[in-house]
């Protein structure tokens, strides 16, 4: 018997009809699930240099052992291809989603999806109880993204988990998401559009079945615990005013992550309703779903790339206004790149650009956002050259631009297109040496650094800020645990190796699982006001949460020691796909160097290209990886267990 | 109506679960655990305890047996296999000789609220919540509840 893991891939081929079941159990010890055995079926489905356009373009959707389950944040499914996001050329990345769609694909029997080919004309997959359909979409494609769920629930009854894409996936623009309403998405790698180009509109899902498991007292009381752990959400609240403990109820954790009820939101505020008459729902999150553009609170004038961003005006619904969150969520577009686009056009205005292609520009009015979004949904006009990404925008306003703006969009979008994410530069306040472990996962992946180095450092970093002595002092006996040195989170150069390998060894885990990076892994101990904080001698959480849930659901002995190994072989596997069928290497690596010459924006430090490679050099070497190339060294891979089943030429 | 362990007739305390529908977040832990402890699996489908979701609106409403007085349920079992429990007065199926007749689920008042007694997905037996009578910490339901949407109620004597 089977626990956690349902047993079946489901593979889907919308040139040739064709439907396979492939046995997940081949791919789950090594790879556990998720972005593990995401990788895998990667590994053996991407040709060398594959476009993201490509119909041979896998697009992959795998769940892990604890989807479905009890576990907290476990409800996630994580999406996989090849990018056409990512600049100058696309290669295979990864972008994870909360909601009910990974757990309903459990429960309909299927532990992942993978889609390959290109359907001619519109399509949607229809997944009841194990039983697949491909069925037409005339009737779907064109359709926002609330509509075409309204119309498959009315199509295929009230439960059904809808993934889908808007008229921005329709047509290819490079950031569009694969929506699942309410308020989930997978957003920065413009996966969208590779349904887009697929014709493939819609993934629907009912299921009844279960996920079973091994010892079901143990994975409750393991699921208490983790609840417990997490109760007090990211790290930097012990030191925010708004901290409450207990939480207060109306705060659920989560059981399917990123619903609209995360406690780790430390703010409650009011949300106008989106889908129906009535007061404003009380929502308990201020990020992922809504903050910036969702309220005229202070925050929605905010700082980006050293413009000075003002508050849209007249987004106000009740005002008869747009909301642009909504919109961005209604046509499929991903909501962070207007975190990129307002302070490029505020910066444009400012230097005298008043027009782009016959576009008059007016950023600082939602109207002119709305109608924009608009254009660059059905590439029209200055949306067409948008919809490309605003490197490849750039690129091709050549020198209809200023020089100015050009530098912009590279700085905003150095990571491969990606926008800039917690490096201390942009928007998130990281000093050293928290920006120091993003560049070295800049420099080491496929994408911006993802959320859990927010929980476990990034977030950690408001808590350095606060008082910096303190937070040290109490850190340092498990810096040295942890990673071999009291030095690990100093505000040096000195000792971070251990700690990034770390931290994207447990980002990883929790992709693999699922969890929720955002919280977990639980590196310090729930404290109940700051005081505690300040007075607690011993800081630790507990970071076998991760191995105590997978064990008691599997009925399989994981340490966690297991799961960072697997981790591990998960990242040479990526690092493997990057290499070997996107070129990519060390010099390609160290393109993200002139980023962080630029000052840190709250301790001015900042790193030479010199002082970069050698880290890098000690980083390669920590990894097993060649030092010259980059590339893992076939030692390292025959440790991971992996080298043969490669077949690589390394 | 029938006791499990025989009748008595003094008053006993009656348990049951109340539900605050307005702390009702519509997570859904509840039926995971519920499907977790009397099924080995999470099967939100299986759940003893079900929460209608309209996350559009934001609407929840859970619903689960309340274990009624004079529980219709049990006089109209025809095998005579839904049971009251002697010390908590919940009403109980014994699953390994439930028939699947339905009667018990035609008969309840409530089943316009929500499927308080159902087929079971996959078995053709009929299933209600028992209070988890076999489960040393009680309710599981009520254990995970993070919003404190329900609560195991106790009452006094006869009501």
């Amino acid at each position: 018997m089977t626990y956690g893991w349902v047993g079946k891939i489901l593979s889907v081929g919308l040139s040739t009809g064709e439907m396979e079941h492939l046995d997940t159990m081949r791919y789950a010890e090594k790879f556990i699930g998720g972005r593990g055995i995401a990788a895998k079926l990667a590994w053996e489905h991407i040709p060398r240099g594959l476009d993201a356009f490509d119909s041979r373009n896998p697009l992959i959707a795998v769940t892990g052992p604890l989807t479905g389950t009890l576990a907290p944040t476990s409800g996630r499914v994580v999406w996989c291809s090849v990018s056409p996001r990512v600049y100058p050329r696309p290669w295979y990345t990864h972008s994870t989603m909360g909601g009910f769609f990974g757990s309903e694909l459990k429960y309909a029997g299927f532990d992942g999806l993978l889609v390959v080919g290109r359907s001619e004309q519109p399509v949607y997959v229809w997944v009841d109880d194990g039983k697949v359909e491909v069925l037409p979409a005339d009737d779907l494609w064109g359709l926002t993204v609330r509509s075409t769920v309204a119309k498959l629930r009315g199509k295929h009854g009230r439960d059904v988990q809808v993934a889908c894409i808007g008229p921005a996936g329709e047509n290819l623009v490079r950031y569009a998401v694969i929506s699942h309403p309410p308020e989930n998405a997978s957003g920065h790698s413009g996966f969208g559009a590779v349904m887009g180009s697929k014709k493939l509109k819609a993934v629907a899902v009912r299921g009844t079945g279960g996920v079973k498991i091994a010892e079901p007292e143990r994975f409750v009381k393991a699921c208490k615990h983790a609840m417990d752990m997490a109760c007090t959400g990211t790290a930097d609240a012990m030191v925010t005013t708004e901290y409450e403990y207990p939480i207060p109820p109306e705060r659920p954790i989560c059981s399917q992550s990123c619903s609209a009820n995360c406690r780790l939101g430390q703010e409650v505020f009011s949300v106008p309703r989106r889908f129906s008459e009535g007061e404003p729902i009380r929502a308990h999150q201020s990020f992922c779903v809504g903050s910036v553009w969702l309220n005229d609170e202070p925050q929605s004038e905010y700082e980006g790339g050293g413009v000075r961003v003002p508050a849209v005006s007249g987004w106000k619904p009740e005002d008869g206004g747009v909301e642009l969150h909504l919109l961005c969520d209604d046509l499929g577009i991903d909501l962070w790149s207007l975190l990129v686009l307002q302070p490029w056009f505020v910066r444009s205005v400012e230097l005298g650009v008043e027009e782009l292609e016959g576009f008059s520009l007016d950023p600082r009015d939602a109207g002119w956002w709305r109608d924009l979004l608009h254009a660059i949904a059905y590439r029209e006009g200055l949306g067409g050259l948008l919809a490309e990404d605003l490197r490849r925008a750039v690129d091709n306003l050549g020198d209809r631009i200023p020089e100015e703006l050009v530098r912009l969009a590279e700085v905003l979008e150095f990571g491969f297109g990606f926008p800039a994410h917690r490096e201390g530069r942009i928007w998130d306040p990281e000093p050293l040496p928290f920006w120091l472990v993003s560049a070295l996962m800049y420099a080491s992946e496929s994408r911006d650094p993802t959320i859990c180095t927010h929980s476990s450092f990034l977030l950690l970093a408001e808590v350095f800020l606060d008082d910096r002595e303190l937070f040290l002092r109490k850190l340092r006996p498990l810096s040295v645990r942890l990673w071999g040195s009291e030095r690990a989170l100093e505000p040096s150069f000195e000792d971070k190796i251990r700690l990034a390998m770390w931290c994207q060894h447990r980002h990883i885990m929790l992709d693999c699982l699922p969890l929720c990076d955002f919280t977990f892994p639980r590196l310090l101990k729930p404290f109940k006001s700051r005081q505690e904080w300040v007075e607690s001698e011993d800081v630790y959480g507990d970071l076998d949460i991760e191995a105590k849930l997978l064990s008691a659901c599997t009925g399989l002995d994981f340490t966690t020691e297991d799961l960072e190994k697997a981790a591990e072989r998960v990242f040479d596997l990526e690092r493997m796909i990057l290499v070997e069928r996107f070129g990519r290497d060390r010099s390609v690596d160290e393109l993200v160097a002139p980023h962080f010459q630029l000052p840190c924006r709250t301790d001015g430090t900042s790193i030479s290209l010199e002082k970069l490679r050698e880290l890098l050099n000690e980083y390669y070497r920590g990894r097993g990886w060649d030092v010259t190339t980059g590339v893992p060294k076939r030692e390292k891979l025959e440790e991971l267990g992996i080298y043969s089943s490669l077949g690589c030429s390394t | 109506m029938k006791d499990i362990n025989g009748s008595a007739g003094t008053p006993r305390p009656r348990y049951m679960l109340i539900v605050d529908r307005g702390c009702c977040r519509g997570c859904g832990l509840c039926e995971l655990a519920c499907s977790t402890i009397h099924e080995g699996e999470a099967r939100p489908a299986a759940s003893r305890i079900k929460v209608e979701k309209d996350r559009e609106n934001y609407l929840f409403r859970p619903a689960v047996c309340i274990q009624c007085e004079d529980a219709e349920c049990v006089s109209a079992c025809p095998v005579g296999v839904l049971n009251v429990d002697r010390r908590t007065r919940v009403k109980v199926i014994d699953e390994e000789l439930c028939t699947g007749c339905g009667s018990c689920a035609d008969a309840c008042p409530f089943a316009s609220e929500g499927a308080v007694i159902f087929r079971h997905p996959s078995r053709s037996v009929y299933v209600k919540c028992d209070l988890c009578l076999q489960r040393e910490g009680g309710p599981v339901c009520v254990e995970v509840c993070p919003t404190q949407a329900l609560l195991l109620y106790i009452g006094g004597g006869q009501m």
